[in-house]
């Protein structure tokens, strides 16, 4: 069908999979890897390129912070432009090139076909593409940071970024116009994969909650993510072609990119905290040696929460001149997601609650998400009250807010995901209790940073400048150390991980007890997942996995764990 | 060529209805165009009447059934399987959605934009302060 | 290329370990034609919702502007060339057409039908693209042009003048200034116009531009008489120039 040559051509006549071959060891070079059609592989190459652009987007964010150490402009620089670009560039590459592909990318990748059951995703080759887009986003994202910086705010707010800012912004926009459709593609075929790669016995309801969250998430990948491109599209050839459709001057209304942008971004909220809600249940139960409680209103809530979020995008435009009626409305509804948002937060300490509770490093992640996701939830319901978001606009409580959900959920879970199917990706196990330290380390100093940031807002610290009064300097500085602490545990866990590859395969396959079937195969995977047809199991029929002192390894009971035959939605789609 | 014969015993009934795929018989793929064609002379003629704001009534409802057409007909949809006239449908809801808030926001506020346009001692005193005028 | 309905490599036969008897065109990781083709019918509709949210934008746009400035729509369409307009739309309708037919030759493996019916939806594409080229160089020629280039020196239409009462203050007789006053006011939204009147058509223009080489590889695969058993997914590509043509 294509004219690329397929890269495993070459090596057609590999032997069979016997012992000892996998993924990784089965094909060799580097055009093995970046030309793969093997999920498992594009999932790491996500996992190696987004870990480099958050330790970039991280370096960026201790700059700021080591700039906020005094209130006067100093130490590290005085120039309120320079600071600008890096709060920018710290926000535009954590936003669309670290959050937003982290879970779907890294772990969905990876995990997605193999807990469906399924050799790999509907469209091996879409799925590379959007890997390529991905890079190439990237590239002109680093390009615009080397060729004028950017200095907009990752919202790109015309008619500052289209009229009057210097900085490259049509390099960065088409940068992220293109991570956009990468997004897009990654989300369509997730779709497609669970609705028609599921083999006989896996119904929807049989899925692992991870496949319901990233199902949620792609749909609001493919629905908005393509009006954030014609958007940056429309901001592009207002800057460069003079076209006036959001500036006043020439008869637009810049409170319409407003819309536009946050119909695709308030969504992506969900693109990026859903797929860690996903990572959570996963967590929650397999920790807990409990089966979830409450799967069906998770599973919901997932598509609940997906289809709220569009209905409350001008929570971010209250003070935008945006009229009356609209605000009002867009305020009841900002207030319904919390529902499912709390559904979910319940049902996870339902899950909790007589479970025999295991603290390894991915558990206590999980548990720093539930503690973490409270707060930022929560306070976000401070900003969805008209009276109040009026006085907490552009402090820094919503900085805090945002943090708390986006950084302290859905990274937290991120990198507690990566650390629980970390032997599973690599069959290498790593130094729980070093990770066990970073973990503590990351929660500490990441409240360190963020909380005295919703004192100083409720006291109207603006957020975006770069000097400020003196009053507020206490605040600052916790926060700076906070930061120091927080960078460091994350570089010390990441290093923890990295490292290991160094040492001899010795995970077991299923080093946590997990019940879905990703931990039925072997650690790392077969090249096509399932040496032979997998067995269906209930994903979380915990009792029915144990510890087998032999392999050192959990295993599933013999005949324990299948699921009846009697379930609905079992059928083939 | 293990599909020519697959595609050929779809196409001639050999299997069940629901055959790898649904093949459209030339005489309904005329029909549906001659009827998209006669709808786009009915848009022109119905927009040489000068009807004003039913104008546009009439022009948006003939482009739905036009898409409608093509939808169904030439792209197989009354044919295809639920799932994707689902997938088809649900994202004009979005869209609906869309285009109605912020169609309900910018009419919302518009009065508080034209309020310096309504007369003119206002409208020159506007031009004055018009960026760039 | 690269495109949805390209489910991965056909089966190459050498790794037999996996069952059951496969066709060719049976990519690895799907166990019957029927699921790998459902797979791409799917992904091919998936994909139509995204390009539905891409064009949604202009519409919004569109919509908007419209309903804000319904005299300025009036004013500014009538420089718009309706049976240029109409002719071009016969034109897509007719190449959907072609396009609905060839899926059908292709199904039916009729490979002359299906020679015959892409050549002629790529004739239309052009056809489309050189009936813009003339609307756009008449539109350049006139200075009706989107956002900051736009330079069509103008008469304040009466529709505009009577939407704000321009001619009742004056009593008819309205100063040269006012006037002048008045169609740079016009103007503003003239370009606005413009603005998405360009951005809709422009946008549209890149899509056909893109069918007529996906059209193009498709022919050429026909021209070398390789089995087209899977792209009648194709057929949206036509079906989405059709759609967007109203």
């Amino acid at each position: 069908m294509t004219s690329i040559t397929v890269p495993g051509s070459t090596a057609i006549e590999r032997p069979e999979h016997g012992r000892g071959e996998d993924y990784l060891n089965c094909d060799k070079g580097w055009r093995s890897w970046l030309l793969t059609l093997d999920h498992k592989r594009i999932g790491v190459m996500y996992m190696i390129a987004i870990t480099f652009n958050f330790f970039l987007g991280g370096i960026m964010a201790l700059l700021v912070r080591a700039e906020l150490w005094t209130h006067a402009p100093g130490p590290i620089t005085t120039d309120g432009v320079i600071y600008n670009n890096l709060f920018t560039l710290h926000g535009a590459i954590m936003v669309f090139l670290v959050i937003i592909p982290s879970i779907p990318a890294v772990l969905g990748n990876f995990v997605l076909p193999i807990m469906l059951g399924a050799k790999d995703v509907a469209f091996p080759r879409v799925n590379l593409m959007s890997f390529h887009l991905y890079m190439v986003g990237t590239i002109m994202l680093v390009m615009a940071i080397l060729t004028g910086g950017l200095d907009t705010g990752w919202t790109f707010y015309t008619p500052y970024s289209s009229v009057l800012s210097s900085s490259s912004v049509v390099m960065a926009v088409m940068g992220a116009f293109i991570l956009g459709f990468s997004s897009i593609f990654t989300g369509l075929n997730f779709i497609v994969t669970i609705h028609k790669m599921r083999p006989k016995g896996m119904g929807y309801f049989r899925m692992p909650l991870f496949l319901w969250s990233i199902y949620a998430t792609a749909l609001i990948q493919i629905l908005a993510t393509p009006v954030l491109g014609i958007t940056l599209l429309l901001l592009t050839v207002e800057r460069a072609l003079g076209f006036g459709i959001f500036d006043p001057k020439l008869g637009g209304d810049p409170v319409l990119f407003q819309h536009f942008f946050w119909f695709y971004s308030h969504p992506a909220v969900y693109i990026m905290i859903l797929p860690g809600m996903g990572v959570i249940s996963e967590l929650i139960s397999t920790f807990s040696r409990r089966h979830i409680f409450g799967y069906r209103f998770i599973a919901y809530s997932s598509i609940m929460i997906a289809v709220f979020g569009f209905l409350v995008w001008g929570h971010h435009m209250f003070t935008s001149g945006q009229s009356e009626l609209v605000t009002a409305i867009f305020s009841a509804l900002t207030f319904s997601v919390s529902i499912p948002s709390a559904i979910k937060v319940f049902n996870w300490v339902a899950t909790l609650y007589k479970g025999s509770i295991s603290l390894a490093s991915p558990m206590l992640y999980a548990l720093s998400f539930l503690f973490l996701f409270g707060i930022g939830g929560l306070t976000g319901l401070f900003l969805g009250a008209l009276a109040t978001d009026m006085h907490l606009h552009d402090t820094y409580f919503v900085v805090a807010h945002f943090h708390y959900v986006m950084m302290g959920s859905a990274l937290v879970a991120f990198i507690g995901g990566i650390h629980y199917w970390w032997p599973k990706m690599f069959g290498r196990m790593f130094n729980d209790r070093i990770a066990r330290l970073c973990a503590i380390g990351v929660f500490v100093g990441f409240n360190l940073t963020f909380f005295p940031q919703f004192l100083a807002g409720t006291q109207g610290m603006p957020r975006r400048y770069h000097e400020y009064k003196p009053e507020f300097e206490g605040y600052m500085r916790w926060s700076t150390i906070g930061a120091f602490v927080l960078g460091i545990s994350l570089f010390v866990a990441f290093y923890n991980l990295f490292s290991t590859l160094r040492k001899e395969k010795d995970a077991p396959d299923n080093p946590w007890g997990g019940a879905t079937l990703e931990w039925t195969v072997s650690s790392p995977p077969p090249h096509h997942n399932f040496d032979s047809e997998p067995t269906i199991y209930d994903p979380y029929a915990l009792d029915a996995v144990v510890w087998n002192p032999e392999t050192r390894s959990f295993e599933h009971k013999k005949d324990a764990g299948l699921l009846e035959e009697s379930g609905e939605g079992a059928e083939h789609a | 060529m293990t599909t020519t014969q697959d595609a050929h015993a779809a196409a001639h009934g050999g299997h069940d209805d629901h055959g790898l795929f649904h093949v459209s018989p030339w005489q309904t793929l005329v029909a549906v165009w001659l009827a998209l064609s006669i709808l786009t002379g009915l848009t022109v003629w119905a927009s040489e009447l000068g009807l004003g704001e039913l104008d546009l009534l009439i022009a948006m409802v003939i482009a739905i059934i036009k898409s409608m057409l093509v939808a169904l007909f030439f792209m197989h949809l009354i044919y295809d399987r639920a799932l994707n006239r689902l997938v088809f449908f649900a994202s004009l809801f979005f869209v609906v959605f869309f285009l109605g808030i912020t169609m309900l926001d910018l009419s919302s506020y518009k009065p508080d934009v034209d309020s310096y346009r309504k007369d003119v001692p206002q409208y020159e005193d506007a031009m004055q302060r018009r960026p760039g005028g | 290329m690269t495109t949805i309905g390209d489910v991965g490599q056909p089966h190459d036969g050498h790794g037999g370990e996996h069952g059951h008897a496969h066709d060719p065109h049976l990519a690895h990781h799907f166990d019957t034609p029927q699921q790998q083709y459902d797979s791409a019918k799917m992904g091919m509709w998936t994909f139509l919702v995204t390009e539905i949210l891409f064009f949604s934008g202009l519409f919004c746009a569109y919509t908007v502007y419209r309903h804000t400035h319904p005299e300025i729509f009036l004013g500014a369409s009538k420089f718009l060339d309706k049976t240029l307009g109409a002719v071009n739309t016969m034109v897509l309708l007719f190449s959907s057409m072609t396009m609905a037919w060839a899926v059908r030759c292709a199904q039916l493996e009729q490979r002359r039908g299906l020679i015959i019916n892409l050549a002629l939806t790529i004739v239309c594409a052009f056809g489309f693209m050189g009936i813009k080229y003339v609307e756009y160089s008449h539109k350049f020629h006139d200075g009706l042009l989107p956002g900051s280039h736009y330079s069509a020196a103008l008469h304040a239409s009466e529709e505009f003048k009577a939407a704000h009462h321009i001619d009742e203050h004056f009593h008819g007789h309205v100063p040269a200034e006012v006037e002048r006053e008045a169609l740079e006011l016009e103007q503003v939204n003239y370009r606005t116009f413009f603005s998405v009147y360009f951005g809709m058509t422009g946008l549209h223009g890149i899509h056909v531009l893109a069918g007529i080489g996906v059209l193009t590889w498709l022919l050429v695969r026909a021209l070398r008489g390789r089995s087209t058993g899977t792209t009648s997914w194709s057929s949206t590509t036509s079906g989405s120039t059709g759609t967007s043509s109203t």
